[in-house]
This record gives C-alpha cells, sequence and structure tokens, in this order.
C-alpha cells in the first residue's frame, strides 16, 4: 500500500532502508530488525530484496558504505544515508505525509456526511 | 559438516545466479546476513528465501550494469577528481595572483581568469548543479591551455613545465562532462582532508619562498640555502601535505581508490614524460638566443602520453580486479 502511495521511483523497501538508516549507520541486519520494529512487524526483508535496494542505493547516491568490520570472521559492513539521501527521504516523507493527511481529512468528512462522526 | 556450513554451501550455490561483480561486493556480507537471519539447526533456505534471491538475481541481471558496483566507483572517482583537481588548479591559480609570489612583474588578465573558472567549477559541482559545473571545467580548461599556449613562442621549456597543469584542467573537464549525465553522485569522503594537504603544501611553498627555493609547476630550482637555514623548513610541511593526501585517498575505499588512480595516471604520465624524457630538450632550449620549438614527433609523444597512459591503466585495473576475483572464487572453492 505504501509502494503506491509514494513515487513509483522509490519502492516501499526503498524507503524503509533510507528509513532505518536515518537513525544511524547500520549493517545489513541491522537493517532488517530495524524495519522490522519500523512496520511493527508487517515488513520482513529478505537479504535478497535488502541488498538489491543497498546496491541501487549506492549507485544513486543516496547511501555509502561507512566503515567495515569483521566479526566471527564475517564482512559487516555499515551504510549510512548521504546529503542526497536525506533530502530524498525527505521529500518522500514530507509527500506522504501530505498525502495522508489528506485522507484523513477526507475520511473525516465522510463520515460527518454520513452522520456516523465518531464521538 | 554441520548444519551451519551445509547451510552456507547452500546459500552459495544460490548466489552463484547473481552476476560475478555483484557477488564480489555483496556475497560475504549477504550469506552473513542469511545465516543470521536462520533458525538454529536449520540445514536449507526456507522456499522464501531462495525464491528472494533468485528473483533479486535475475533483476540484478537485467538491470545489467546497475548491479555492477565498477560504474558507481568510476563516477564516485571522478566527483574526487573533479573536485580534488579543481581546487588544486584554483590553489595554483590564485598562487599566481599573490603579490610576490609572481616571478615576473605584473598579473596578466587571463590570469585572473584561472582562479574564476575553477573556483565556479568547484561550487557548482559541490551544489550540484552538474552541466553548469561541466561548462565553467570546460572554460577552465581553455584558460589554462590558451594561458600556457601564449607562451610557446618565445618559452617552449614553459610550456612543458606547464603540461601537467593543463592535463588536469582536461582531466577535470572530461571528468565533469562525463559527471553531467546518469544519476549523482554522492560527495567523496574527507574532501576537506585534501584541503588541508593543499593549505599545508602552500605553507611548504611559501617556506621554500623565504628560504631562497622556488618552485614552478613540475619543476624545483634551487639556489643555495643561506647558512642560516641549516636544512629546508619546507621538508616536514610536504610531508605532513603528502600524509593527509594519502590519508584523503585511502579513506576513498579500494575500488574508488584504483579508480583515482587511473584518472590521474595522465597527469603524472605527463609530469614523468617532461622530466626524464624531454630533460635534454629543455636544457638544450634554454641555451639558444632564439627558442627551439618542439618537433611534430614530439608534440604526437606529448598529446598521445595521457590517452596511452589512462588506457594502460584502465586495462592493468580492470585486470588486477578479474583476478582478485578468480583468486577468490579459488579461495572459496578451497574453503568449500
Amino acid at each position: 500500500m505504501l509502494a503506491r502511495m509514494i513515487d513509483p521511483a522509490m519502492r516501499e523497501p526503498t524507503f524503509l532502508v533510507l528509513t532505518a538508516l536515518a537513525a544511524e549507520p547500520q549493517h545489513g541486519y541491522a537493517v532488517i530488525e530495524d524495519v522490522r520494529r519500523i512496520t511493527d512487524g508487517r515488513v520482513t526483508l529478505r537479504a535478497g530484496t535488502l541488498y538489491a535496494a543497498l546496491d541501487r542505493l549506492r549507485g544513486d547516491g543516496l547511501i555509502e558504505v561507512e566503515r567495515e568490520e569483521v566479526v566471527q570472521s564475517r564482512l559487516r559492513r555499515y551504510y549510512r544515508l548521504t546529503a542526497l539521501g536525506e533530502r530524498r527521504l525527505a521529500d518522500e516523507s514530507a509527500r506522504l505525509l501530505q498525502q495522508a493527511t489528506v485522507a484523513d481529512r477526507r475520511l473525516r468528512d465522510r463520515r460527518i456526511r454520513l452522520g456516523n462522526a465518531p464521538a | 559438516m554441520t548444519a551451519h556450513d551445509e547451510l552456507e554451501g547452500r546459500y552459495r550455490r544460490l548466489m552463484t545466479a547473481y552476476p560475478l561483480r555483484h557477488r564480489r561486493e555483496y556475497e560475504e556480507e549477504m550469506v552473513g546476513v542469511l545465516l543470521a537471519a536462520a533458525e538454529p539447526g536449520q540445514r536449507r533456505p526456507s522456499v522464501r528465501d531462495r525464491a528472494d534471491l533468485l528473483v533479486n538475481a535475475l533483476a540484478v541481471r537485467l538491470r545489467g550494469c546497475a548491479g555492477d558496483s565498477g560504474g558507481d566507483a568510476w563516477r564516485r572517482a571522478a566527483h574526487a577528481v573533479q573536485l580534488v583537481g579543481a581546487l588544486l588548479l584554483l590553489a595554483v591559480g590564485v598562487r599566481r595572483l599573490l603579490p610576490g609570489l609572481t616571478f615576473y612583474p605584473g598579473v596578466e588578465p587571463l590570469e585572473f581568469a584561472r582562479p574564476a573558472a575553477w573556483a565556479a567549477v568547484l561550487i557548482l559541482a559541490s551544489a550540484g548543479l552538474r552541466r553548469v559545473a561541466t561548462g565553467a571545467a570546460v572554460a577552465g580548461a581553455v584558460v589554462e591551455t590558451v594561458h600556457v599556449a601564449q607562451w610557446y613562442d618565445y618559452s617552449p621549456s614553459q610550456v612543458l613545465r606547464a603540461g601537467w597543469l593543463v592535463t588536469l584542467a582536461l582531466v577535470v573537464a572530461v571528468s565533469s562532462a562525463w559527471l553531467a549525465g546518469g544519476g549523482r553522485v554522492a560527495a567523496p569522503r574527507g574532501v576537506w582532508l585534501f584541503g588541508a594537504a593543499l593549505a599545508v603544501a602552500v605553507a611548504g611553498n611559501a617556506a621554500d619562498q623565504y628560504q631562497g627555493l622556488s618552485i614552478f609547476p613540475g619543476f624545483l630550482y634551487r639556489t643555495t640555502l643561506s647558512s642560516q637555514f641549516p636544512f629546508r623548513l619546507a621538508g616536514p610541511l610536504y610531508l605532513v601535505a603528502a600524509a593527509l593526501a594519502g590519508w584523503a585517498w585511502w579513506r576513498q575505499g579500494g575500488p574508488v581508490r584504483r579508480r583515482i588512480l587511473a584518472l590521474t595516471a595522465p597527469v603524472a604520465a605527463i609530469a614523468a614524460l617532461v622530466t626524464y624524457g624531454f630533460a635534454g630538450f629543455m636544457y638544450s632550449s634554454q641555451q639558444f638566443p632564439s627558442p627551439i620549438l618542439l618537433r611534430p614527433f614530439q608534440w604526437a609523444i606529448l598529446l598521445a602520453t595521457p590517452v596511452l597512459a589512462f588506457a594502460l591503466a584502465a586495462v592493468a585495473l580492470n585486470r588486477w580486479e578479474r583476478l582478485s576475483a578468480l583468486v577468490e572464487l579459488g579461495r572459496r572453492a578451497e574453503k568449500a
């Protein structure tokens, strides 16, 4: 549903990944966990989807690698939002908020019109 | 074989659906994430994970180069070269305007245009106005070329000395033109470190002036140090500048670092060619009352060298990265 509400160029996983990274630089698994928290468990990103999004976002300059670590012999790369990514997320967020506000106002008007406004 | 090892092996087999470059960039991370999300004792990837990996592998392959971080690394390297190159050219241009630092009296009007053009490139490129920045960079390259070319008739050696500056200006202009199309590129990390390195180098240059040593583009003219200066004051400053620049370069990450070297190979090649290949010409041209002009084959060598240097650097980079990928694959196969 969210994907239809935002710019087709920014799909839901993309929006959620940027939102997760807006808090702080995070590695891949932490992004998955954060997205699950943000969406109250509604969305669980899988590795293939996550890294397709990360790759695209890096290519577009919206995120970048902050640092790399080796934890238990495995590479762990932390990603962070770039200034461009921050602007893009702010634009999308503002647009979503504006549309959600309109939707909310129309629903309230509709309920009033139909005479079943909430108390 | 433990359940964990078996699961990892199966994930790695699924990863072969991705293009090689994507695997090289993300496989270790992805396998780590998949294993971290797996249930204890799980031996096989879930159906959803299999489907997710295969669908996204197909999507990455269909996107073609979009899954190839090499293209991104080239653009990031070009952006770093654009900004740092413009900064260096701006510093050189400003230095020539400062009173007491010019080596001939007066300042030509053209010399005001040089720093102005590179300052414009810096500001416009930083503001994301890529097309206008390209226009300014092309104008800057033309100004640099005209500025040097006007000396040719009476001092061809001066033209050779400034060859690296003109080459750098052209590299910045070409990089800017390439960056004008396609997606935006994030600002390179630690540009301020390059700026700090440049500031320290300028301080070193001022110290050299104070001690009677003058550096003109590409060359050092040494005079006898005064007895009150037992060592060259600028030495430590140049070392600090080199360390700062090296640190800034290192922070760009391996793929971008290597591409920065490839993009700046033409500048290094011209500087080396002039210093070592044209040393005799420059010495002899200064011994005669009328200057000796460059011959056509010398012009051909000078014009071909930057192009060849970049081509060789790009081929070497490509081979090195392919070889590294093969070694990595071999290592993983042995481990499996």
